[in-house]
C-alpha cells in the first residue's frame, strides 16, 4: 500500500520535472542551444511569486494569476536570452554554455539580492493546501493535473496544429522551409519564449514542493539536463518519459533501495547512456 | 611574446591584490576576522551571522574588551577550500587576532588547521562537527552529539523507553547527531532505537519514500534537517499524515526561526530541543531580542544568538588582557541570551542548558529544561 | 592539412618563440617569491594547479573533443591518494605525487572505459555522472577519507611557503610540457584525427575508442598530479573538491582561456583563481556576480578565448 503511494508520489514529481525538462528540451532541439539559464528561470518564476504573494496561502485564483505573471515574466526573459544567444549561433555548445551559465550567475543572484538569501517557500493554494484522506497533499495532485494538462496542451501543439508542424519542419530542413516564405526566425523565437514560460512556470508549481534558497537554480538545473539526457535529447516524448523515469527512481527507487539512494539518480543515468549511448529516445550519431 | 605579456599581466594583479588591507597590528586595536558564508547554500545563516556580529559591536561603542575594533568579513562560499585560503589571508595579511563566524562543519576543520598552523585561535559561532575543539579552538554554539544527546535525554522522560526511530540527512552533522540521541537516550533507560533512517544529504526533494519506512510498532521519531530540507521534511510530515500516526520530536534547525516563515502552519506544535528560544525569560534575552527586532523585525535566529555569543566572548577575553588565547580560555561564566554558560577546561565547547521547546502561535514555547550532562 | 591549422594560435608562433616564452615565462614565475608575500604566493602557488588541471581539461576538451563535466573527480583522486600517502606511507612530496598519478591514471582507465563510448551532450552528462558518484564515495567511504568533513589529519610537507611553490611550479611546468609534448606527437595526431573524423580514423585502422580513451588517461593522470598539489598546499582535502562547482569552474578556465590552446586555460586558471580572491576581498557577496558579468562579457568579446585563434574553418 505504501509503495503504492510512493509511486504516484512519483508520478507528481515526475510531472513537475517534466514541465520544468520540457522547455529545455525544446530549445535544444530546435535551436540546438543548451540554456544552462534554464535553472535560473525556473527560480525566477519562483521568487516571482513569493515576491509577490509571500509566504501565506492565497485562493486558487491568485495563485493562478500569479502563475500567469511568471509565464509573462518568462515570456520577457526568453527575449532577452533569444537576443544574447544570436551572436552565438554557429560557435557551437560549449560558448553558448558558457554564455548562459554567467546570465543564470548574474540572474540567481540578482534575485538573491532582491529578495534576501534566506530560506523561502511558497504555500499551497488554498483549499489544495489540506491533505486528502489525511495522508496525501492535495496539492500534489494537482500538480499532476496541471501537468498533464501542459503535456497534453504541448502534445497537441507540436503534432496537431500547424505552428507545430512548422517548428518540426524548422527542426528538419529550415533553409528549405525559409525558401518556401516561412519566416524561421519567428519561429525560433517562439520556441524560446515558450520554453522560458514553461521554465518560470514550473517555479510557481514546484514552490510548495522544492523551495526557494540560494543554490536551487544549480540543482533543477542538474535534475533537468538528467531528466532531458535520458529521454534522449531534443524530443518532448523524450523528456515525458525522462520525467516520469526521473520521478519514479527519486521515490519509488529510493524507497526500494535506500542504502543507494545517494547513488541512484547519477546511477541510472549513466546505466541508461551505457545501454542507449544516446539516450532512450536518442537518434545514433 | 603574447604569452609573457599576459602571463606579466596576470601576475602584477596577484601582485596589487589585497595590497590595500595590510597594516600593521597594535595594541590599541583588535582584529577580528569573520569568515561567513555569504554566497552559496549556507548564505541563509551567513547573513544573520554577520549582522548579529555587526549588531554587537554597534551596541557596544564599536570596542572589544575596551580597544577599538576592527570587524573583517571573509566569504568562505561554503567550501573548505575557500575557507582556508581566507584563513591565511586573515591571518598573514590582514594579522587579525582572532578568527570567528564558520558555518559549516568543513570549513570549519580546515579553518581551524590553519588557524592553528598561524597560531591565531579560533571562536567557533555555529558548525558543530564533535571532533573540534581543543588548544586555540573555542566554540559558542554547541557538538552535534550533546545537542542529540540532551535530545535523548529528554525523550525518555517525555516520550517514554521504547519504540523511537531516528531518521536524518545522511551527513556528519546528522549521523553525529542521531548518535548522540541513541546514547542520550539509552543511557538515561531508554531502548535501543528501532530503526534509522538516513537520507542523502541535499539532495532530497521528497521524504515522502523515506517516511514510509517507518515501521508500525514506531513509538516516536526523532529527526535530524537543517535549512531547505527541514522545510521539505515539516512540510511531508504534516501532509502525509503522519502527525496523526507518530509522535515528532525533532533537532533545533527544524522549528528555527529561519525556517518557520517557509514552513507555516505546518509547524504549529512541532517540539523539539535547543540550546535557545526567543520566549526565554531573563533579562538579557530580552534585550537581546528587542534589539534584533528592531533591525530585522524578526525572531533572532540560533545562528544570530551564536554570533552574539561569539563577540560577548572575544569581548571578555579582550578584556582581561595578555595573550587573547590563553584569556579566552579563562573568561569563565558568559550571561547569554540562552541563560549563563561556560567552556568546558579541555575541548572549550559550551556547557550549557539545553530546552525542550513546542512551536504554538507563533514562538518557541519552552516546556522543560534539560541541565548539562557530564556525561555528554 | 588540418591538423596544421588545430593548434591555432600556437602553431602560427615559430617554436624558438614559444619556447623563450616558455622560458622567460618560467624565469618570471621562479622569481615571485622575491616578490610576493607569503599569502600570495601561496595563492599563486594554488592558482598554478588550477592552471595545469584547467590545461589537462582543455586537452581532453580541446583536442580531444570530449567534453568533460566531471573533472574534479580526478582532481580528488589525486588529492586523496596524495593525502593518504602522506598520512600512511611516506612525507616525501615526489612520492605522493606519483601515488596521485598513479590513482589518476587507473581511475581514468575504470571510468573512462566506459565514458569513451558517448559522444559530445552525453559524454558531457555521463562525466557529470561519474563526478557526483566519486563525491559520495568520497562521502561516504568516512574511515578512509574521514567523510564530509574531510581528511584534516594529514601531517604538514615540512615545506616552507617559498619552497612549496618552487616545487609546485615545478610540477606546473613540467605537466604542462608532457601536455605540450603528448599533444604535438604521434599519440596526439590520433587524438585529435578521431576528434576530426572517426570514420576515416576507423577506415585507416586506428582503434578509436582506444584513442580515445588515452586522452582520457592523459588528462587523468596530469589533472591528479594538480590535485595532489592543492592537498599537498593546504594538507587538507574533502568531498567538495569534487563537486560540480569545482568541475564548472575547469570548464570555464578552459572556455575563458581558449580550448584550442593548452596555454590560454593555465593563464585563465591562475587569472580566475587570483581574481576570486581579490574581488571577493573587496566586494564581498558580490564578487559572484562580477564573475557572472565576466563570463557573458569575455563570450562575446572573445570569442575563441583569451588566447585561441580561430579554429580555420574546422567545420
Amino acid at each position: 500500500m505504501s509503495l503504492l503511494v510512493t509511486a504516484f508520489d512519483g508520478i507528481a514529481f515526475g510531472c513537475l520535472l517534466f514541465v520544468l525538462a520540457v522547455g529545455l528540451t525544446m530549445i535544444f532541439g530546435l535551436l540546438d542551444v543548451l540554456n544552462l539559464a534554464h535553472g535560473a528561470l525556473y527560480m525566477a518564476g519562483g521568487y516571482l511569486a513569493f515576491l509577490v504573494i509571500g509566504e501565506v496561502p492565497t485562493s486558487l485564483a491568485v495563485f493562478i494569476g500569479v502563475a500567469l505573471l511568471a509565464v509573462v515574466a518568462g515570456l520577457v526573459l526568453g527575449g532577452g536570452l533569444s537576443v544574447a544567444i544570436r551572436p552565438l549561433t554557429r560557435r557551437g555548445h560549449l560558448d553558448q554554455a558558457l554564455l548562459t551559465m554567467g546570465l543564470a550567475i548574474l540572474l540567481s543572484e540578482f534575485l538573491l539580492q532582491v529578495a534576501d538569501r534566506g530560506f523561502h517557500s511558497l504555500a499551497a493554494p488554498r483549499g489544495l493546501d489540506g491533505s486528502i484522506a489525511g495522508s496525501y497533499p492535495a496539492y500534489r495532485v494537482a500538480v499532476i493535473v496541471a501537468g498533464l494538462a501542459i503535456a497534453g496542451a504541448t502534445f497537441w501543439i507540436f503534432e496537431r496544429t500547424r505552428a507545430g508542424a512548422l517548428v518540426r519542419a524548422a527542426v528538419d530542413d529550415p533553409e528549405m522551409l525559409a525558401a518556401s516564405g516561412v519566416n524561421v526566425r519567428r519561429i525560433r523565437l517562439s520556441v524560446v519564449l515558450a520554453g522560458c514560460a514553461l521554465a518560470t512556470l514550473a517555479g510557481v508549481l514546484g514552490g510548495p514542493l522544492l523551495n526557494l534558497r540560494a543554490g536551487l537554480d544549480t540543482e533543477v538545473l542538474v535534475l533537468a539536463l538528467i531528466v532531458i539526457v535520458v529521454g534522449g535529447l531534443a524530443s518532448i516524448r523524450g523528456a515525458a518519459l525522462g520525467a516520469l523515469l526521473i520521478g519514479q527512481v527519486q521515490t519509488l527507487g529510493v524507497a526500494l533501495v535506500p542504502e543507494l539512494a545517494a547513488y541512484l539518480l547519477f546511477a541510472v543515468m549513466a546505466a541508461v547512456l551505457l545501454w542507449r549511448p544516446a539516450g532512450l529516445f536518442g537518434r545514433a550519431t | 611574446m603574447r604569452h609573457a605579456v599576459l602571463a606579466l599581466l596576470v601576475l602584477s594583479v596577484s601582485a596589487c591584490g589585497g595590497a590595500a588591507t595590510q597594516s600593521a597590528a597594535d595594541d590599541s586595536t583588535i582584529k577580528v576576522g569573520a569568515i561567513v558564508s555569504q554566497t552559496g547554500v549556507y548564505s541563509a545563516l551567513g547573513d544573520d551571522m554577520e549582522t548579529a556580529m555587526k549588531l554587537y559591536l554597534e551596541g557596544h561603542g564599536n570596542k572589544l574588551g575596551g580597544k577599538q575594533a576592527e570587524l573583517i568579513v571573509a566569504d568562505d562560499a561554503g567550501n573548505p577550500e575557500t575557507g582556508q585560503q581566507k584563513a591565511k589571508q586573515l591571518t598573514l595579511e590582514n594579522k587579525v587576532d582572532v578568527i570567528t563566524g564558520l558555518i559549516a562543519s568543513p570549513v570549519a576543520v580546515a579553518v581551524a588547521k590553519e588557524a592553528g598552523a598561524q597560531k591565531t585561535p579560533v571562536v567557533i559561532a555555529n558548525a558543530g562537527a564533535d571532533a573540534l575543539g581543543g588548544p586555540g579552538v573555542f566554540r559558542v554554539s554547541y557538538t552535534n552529539y550533546m545537542h542529540g544527546y540532551a535530545a535523548g535525554k529528554y525523550a525518555v522522560e517525555a516520550y517514554g523507553k521504547e519504540g523511537a526511530v531516528l531518521m536524518g540527512a545522511d551527513y556528519s552533522a546528522g549521523t553525529e547527531t542521531l548518535k548522540g540521541f541513541e546514547d542520550g537516550y539509552t543511557k538515561a533507560g531508554g531502548a535501543k532505537p528501532i530503526k534509522q533512517i538516513l537520507t542523502p544529504f541535499g539532495k532530497t526533494q521528497n521524504f515522502q519514500p523515506y517516511l514510509s519506512q517507518i515501521p508500525s510498532e514506531a513509538k516516536f521519531l526523532y529527526t535530524f534537517y537543517a535549512g531547505g530540507e527541514a522545510i521539505t521534511f515539516a512540510k511531508n510530515f504534516k501532509q502525509f499524515g503522519y502527525d496523526s500516526k507518530i509522535k515528532l520530536l525533532t533537532c533545533q534547525n527544524i522549528t528555527d526561526e529561519d525556517v518557520l516563515q517557509a514552513i507555516g502552519a505546518d509547524a504549529e506544535g512541532i517540539t523539539s530541543v535547543g540550546l535557545y528560544s526567543p520566549a526565554l525569560d531573563n533579562p538579557e534575552n530580552a534585550a537581546f531580542v528587542s534589539m534584533w527586532k528592531a533591525k530585522t523585525g524578526k525572531n533572532p535566529s540560533v545562528v544570530a544568538l551564536q554570533s552574539w555569543d561569539a563577540m560577548q566572548l572575544i569581548d571578555k577575553a579582550a578584556a582581561a588582557g595578555g595573550s587573547l588565547s590563553d584569556a579566552l580560555a579563562k573568561v569563565g561564566e558568559i550571561k547569554s541570551p540562552r541563560g549563563t554558560f561556560t567552556l568546558d577546561a579541555d575541548k572549550h565547547n559550551p556547557v550549557q542548558n539545553w530546552y525542550a521547546r513546542t512551536y504554538e502561535g507563533g514562538v518557541n514555547k519552552v516546556v522543560a529544561t534539560i541541565p548539562p550532562d557530564p556525561a555528554s | 592539412m588540418r591538423e596544421s591549422v588545430m593548434r591555432g594560435g600556437d602553431a602560427r608562433m615559430s617554436r624558438l618563440t614559444r619556447r623563450l616564452a616558455f622560458a622567460a615565462a618560467l624565469v618570471l614565475l621562479a622569481a615571485m617569491p622575491y616578490m610576493l608575500d607569503a599569502y600570495r604566493l601561496d595563492l599563486l602557488a594554488g592558482g598554478l594547479a588550477y592552471g595545469l588541471m584547467a590545461a589537462s581539461l582543455a586537452f581532453l576538451v580541446g583536442h580531444g573533443g570530449l567534453p568533460s563535466l566531471g573533472h574534479a573527480a580526478f582532481l580528488g583522486v589525486g588529492a586523496y591518494a596524495a593525502g593518504l600517502t602522506a598520512k600512511h606511507v611516506t612525507p616525501n612530496v615526489a612520492l605522493q605525487l606519483l601515488v596521485a598519478i598513479a590513482a589518476g591514471v587507473l581511475f581514468a582507465l575504470l571510468t573512462g572505459w566506459f565514458a569513451v563510448r558517448t559522444r559530445g551532450f552525453f559524454f558531457l552528462m555521463f562525466t557529470l555522472a561519474i563526478g557526483e558518484i566519486a563525491v559520495q564515495a568520497a562521502t561516504r567511504s568516512t574511515r578512509v577519507t574521514g567523510g564530509d568533513n574531510g581528511l584534516a589529519d594529514i601531517p604538514p610537507t615540512g615545506l616552507d611557503v617559498v619552497t612549496f611553490y618552487w616545487w609546485a611550479l615545478a610540477v606546473v611546468a613540467v605537466g604542462f610540457g608532457v601536455l605540450v609534448l603528448l599533444r604535438d606527437g604521434p599519440l596526439g595526431r590520433s587524438i585529435a584525427g578521431a576528434r576530426e573524423n572517426e570514420a576515416r580514423m576507423a577506415a585507416l585502422g586506428y582503434h578509436v575508442t582506444g584513442v580515445r580513451l588515452a586522452a582520457v588517461v592523459i588528462a587523468g593522470a596530469v589533472c591528479a598530479a594538480g590535485g595532489a598539489l592543492v592537498e599537498q598546499k593546504d594538507t587538507f582535502v574533502a568531498p567538495t573538491h569534487l563537486e560540480i562547482g569545482v568541475s564548472v569552474l575547469l570548464l570555464i578556465m578552459v572556455l575563458l582561456g581558449g580550448r584550442q590552446t593548452l596555454i590560454g586555460p593555465l593563464i585563465a586558471g591562475v587569472g580566475l583563481i587570483v581574481l576570486r580572491s581579490v574581488t571577493s576581498t573587496a566586494l564581498g557577496e558580490l564578487w559572484l556576480l562580477v564573475e557572472g558579468a565576466l563570463f557573458v562579457i569575455c563570450v562575446y568579446l572573445l570569442p575563441n578565448g583569451l588566447l585561441g585563434r580561430r579554429r580555420a574553418q574546422a567545420a
